[in-house]
């Protein structure tokens, strides 16, 4: 069912709860959820988070989870989706959904695809067939699938490129944007977002991030990151845009998933992040835990009847042993990447809401040195996190003193 | 050893009744277990439904024994050779904590339901039987301690012991040879269990000759009367045995059997063989067919004295002979066909089971298209879920005391939906 909200001008409120340095805890109120925020958006690219009910999305606190535009179009089309009543209809999930513009395929499907200022060509690797994704297409398929975020058509490159297609592409992603905000039909239930590019350039950034707030859009997203840049530059991107970006306004940093990473990005004042990270690296038998990562294939684990993560209180750690998941070889019908997929998501939901539990509670740097003392217990911190929460005023030795 | 299994009421000769579960099986259960026969023996992959974690099971316990795999334990990591009974003793809560099964009620079987394991005698050795573990070459060598030591460590209220099958076209000897072997598995069973939990099931062997399938079922009924056995496992089917040859089995088999103990059968469960298992007498039998009609994406919609909507119209995808066979005819949707595209209907009209409640053939329609694995999960518990509906409502027949009728009209409506089909109808 599509939720109408009081508000029919503007399908995004954010309600600000608490604030530590730049990071800071929210509530934004969105048509299908009232999300709290810093939030992990799992990803569900083809309407379905891999292998997982929907129930049991929520069971892990999933608030929003995340489509994929150009995969939805091909397979089963925007008209089908919107024929089914809507994403939300379609697989059945209440809650909010995010739908990426399609723009990050040139990058992950960098094969098939060409740019032009008219759009992005994709050759289908379903079929073959051509599909041209023009800003108004990307927004016109976003408002046949019906999510209460929408992402703008950006022009993305690699953050390991550089050089004139850097530039190119943040100029055109500012012309772009126009068009999006032009294509889009349905406002006052769907909330477009406006993506900063400009790679790890920080004067392309600078002049992206200028532009794109000019427009009262409803959120602002930092794209082009996450993609095998140095964690030094990553940061103080990162840290550019949420400086930058108006406060009263959701920010969402596309792509990251790592732990630490998460926790350098809520510090430099991020609300919402979303990647496949926590399913893919679960499919390869690692499951996210307090201490860093638990490979659960290895034979460390045959006889170790402890639950993934000591402590946590998801389903999967509440019924199954690391021993008996060990034992779950994929590919025979077994279930073992679904119940390490399910425990990761939920890892980093309830990461997320610890985090917000902190920042209400006025310790929210404690709880970070915390956090890191846990991944890295002989206190090797990266330099570049140590910089980074102290530019935010997080100081990591201060736990050991 | 009877008092384990009631019956309740006949039909001719099938039954319906109820099996009482030993009870001090789980650790830290206290409630009692007790199944509805006839009932199914559910495959299980490592203790779960294939693709369904045990949280989605759709059926109550009361409902469907689970069957554990000697193979998925008896080597539990492929790398390491670690043995299951060494691990699950350690852990020390069965096989019910080990693998989230809490309340149900296992069954320890030497062959799982579909599988090619242990199919054939490869070893000639008395005291061993040989296997392979799935999708691998490797070999696996199982003796009868190791056998007891796994159940040891599991706890499942029932186990089978080791036994051979002899092959549909197998010689004299080596259908002699299947028989007396398997009597020596059970006798050494029994006297090497000592204090092992939960209740032994004499396996009858002996091929498909009449003469060695009552041979085996005879010899073995005569341990039951020490009270040994808890009920029998009438196994060695489901690898290419003619219809024939498979009703001449298991009926010289059940005749043999003492009328108070359970009785299950191995083999594929399919519809019109289980309806045909349980006029001879069968109260339990293992079935691999929801799931494997699951993979090619039909979900079942077998009759159960309901009204049901049309099925689709058959085979409009190309897929496997195999999964043609498996559905003989109609009462199937296939989710695979385009029609169901933007179709909002659930799977059948009025099902309970948790896809139909929560999701649309254009949801799973779609799921199959893009291939992703929700999909295979899906219907699998709707197919298990929609199965049990129909063996729910066979027991109801044997009950009214209808049950010839009940399967006379199921096989009358298969056959005309399969020649309306323009296929040939399987027995």
């Amino acid at each position: 069912m599509i939720g109408d909200k009081e508000n029919v001008h503007s399908a995004c409120r954010l309600e600000i709860e608490a604030v530590c340095g730049k990071a800071r805890a929210t509530v934004m109120h969105l048509p299908h959820v009232s999300a709290k925020t810093p939030m992990f958006m799992p990803v569900g690219t083809q309407g379905t988070v891999k292998g997982l009910t929907t129930d049991q999305l929520m069971e892990a606190n999933a608030q929003v989870i995340l489509g994929n535009t150009y995969h939805l179009a091909l397979r089963p089309g925007g008209d089908t989706v919107e024929a089914m009543g809507g994403l939300h209809e379609f697989m059945n999930w209440p809650k909010g959904i995010l739908t990426d513009s399609g723009g990050f395929q040139m990058v992950s499907l960098l094969r098939f695809s060409s740019v032009s200022e008219e759009g992005v060509h994709f050759q289908s690797p379903v079929d073959g067939t051509d599909m041209l994704l023009t800003p108004e297409k990307s927004i016109e398929l976003q408002n046949q699938i019906g999510a209460d975020i929408i992402m703008a058509l950006d022009d993305v490159v690699s953050s390991t490129v550089t050089g004139p297609r850097v530039e190119e592409a943040m100029h055109r992603t500012l012309r772009w944007i126009d068009r999006c905000i032009a294509a889009h039909a349905r406002p006052h239930d769907q909330n477009l977002f406006g993506i900063v590019q400009g790679g790890l350039d920080a004067k392309l950034r600078a002049m992206c991030l200028e532009e794109m707030t000019k427009r009262d859009l409803p959120g602002f997203a930092i794209g082009g990151l996450s993609g095998g840049e140095k964690k030094d530059t990553f940061w103080r991107i990162v840290d550019q845009c949420t400086g930058k970006l108006p406060t009263e306004k959701p920010r969402y940093c596309m792509g990251v998933g790592y732990p630490v990473d998460l926790m350098v990005c809520v510090a430099l004042g991020v609300d919402m992040f979303d990647c496949v990270y926590p399913a893919r690296t679960a499919r390869f038998g690692t499951a996210l835990v307090k201490t860093g990562l638990l490979k659960v294939k290895s034979s460390a684990m045959a006889k170790d009847f402890r639950p993934l993560d000591p402590g946590c209180e998801c389903t999967v750690c509440k019924s199954f042993t690391r021993a008996y998941i060990h034992s779950l070889t994929p590919k025979d019908g077994s279930t073992g990447a679904q119940l390490i997929t399910l425990h990761n998501i939920a890892y980093l939901t309830n990461l997320m809401s610890e985090a917000r539990a902190a920042l209400l509670e006025n310790r929210f740097p404690d709880f970070i040195r915390e956090f890191m003392h846990l991944q890295y217990p002989n206190g090797d911190f990266p330099a570049w996190a140590v910089e980074a929460f102290s530019s935010a005023g997080i100081e990591l030795s201060s736990a050991n003193s | 050893m009877s008092g384990n299994f009631h019956v309740e009421a006949r039909s001719g000769k099938a039954r319906i009744g109820s099996i009482k579960c030993s009870n001090n099986c789980e650790q830290g259960f206290q409630g009692r277990k007790v199944l509805d026969t006839p009932c199914a023996l559910v495959l299980t992959r490592k203790g779960s439904l294939p693709n369904v974690t045990n949280e989605l099971f759709p059926l109550t316990s009361r409902e469907a024994l689970v069957q554990i795999s000697l193979l998925d334990f008896a080597v539990f990591n492929a790398n390491d050779a670690l043995g299951g009974a060494e691990v699950i003793s350690q852990y020390g809560k069965g096989v019910h904590g080990f693998c989230s099964l809490k309340g149900r009620s296992t069954i320890l079987s030497v062959r799982a339901a579909g599988s090619q394991e242990f199919l054939f005698d490869v070893g000639a050795r008395k005291d061993l039987i040989v296997g392979e573990l799935r999708g691998q070459t490797q070999r696996v060598k199982v003796t009868v301690d190791d056998l007891l030591a796994l159940q040891q460590a599991m706890s499942c209220e029932f186990f089978e012991h080791l036994s051979v099958a002899a092959p549909p076209n197998a010689s004299k000897k080596q259908h002699e040879s299947s028989v007396w072997r398997s009597l020596g598995f059970l006798d050494e069973t029994i006297s090497r269990r000592s204090s092992c939990k939960g209740q032994l099931l004499g396996v009858v062997q002996g091929g498909f000759e009449a003469e060695y399938r009552s041979l085996s079922a005879k010899k073995t009924a005569e341990r039951a009367a020490t009270g040994a056995i808890g009920g029998f496992m009438i196994s060695g089917f489901g690898f290419g045995e003619t219809p024939d040859q498979w009703e001449t089995a298991v009926a010289a088999a059940v005749v043999e059997l003492p009328d108070e103990l359970p009785r299950i059968l191995t083999g594929d469960g399919s519809p019109e063989r289980v309806l045909r298992a349980i006029e001879l007498g069968i109260d339990v039998f293992d079935c691999s067919y929801p799931f494997d009609v699951a993979e090619f994406g039909i979900a079942l919609a077998l009759e159960s004295g309901k009204v049901l909507p049309g099925s689709a119209p058959f085979a409009q995808q190309p897929f496997s002979r195999c999964a043609y066979d498996l559905c003989g005819s109609g009462q199937h949707v296939n989710l695979n066909d385009g029609e169901h595209e933007l179709s909002r209907q659930q799977i059948i009209d009025k099902c309970t089971c948790y896809a139909c409640i929560k999701h649309t053939r254009g949801y799973l329609h779609h799921l199959l298209r893009v291939q992703e694995m929700l999909a295979e999960t899906l219907i699998c518990i709707h197919n298990l879920f929609n199965y049990n509906s129909f063996l729910k409502a066979a027991r109801e027949s044997i009950r009214a005391g209808n049950f010839d009728e009940f399967r006379s009209n199921f096989i009358r409506k298969r056959r005309q939906d399969a020649v309306s089909q323009g296929s040939s109808y399987p027995q």
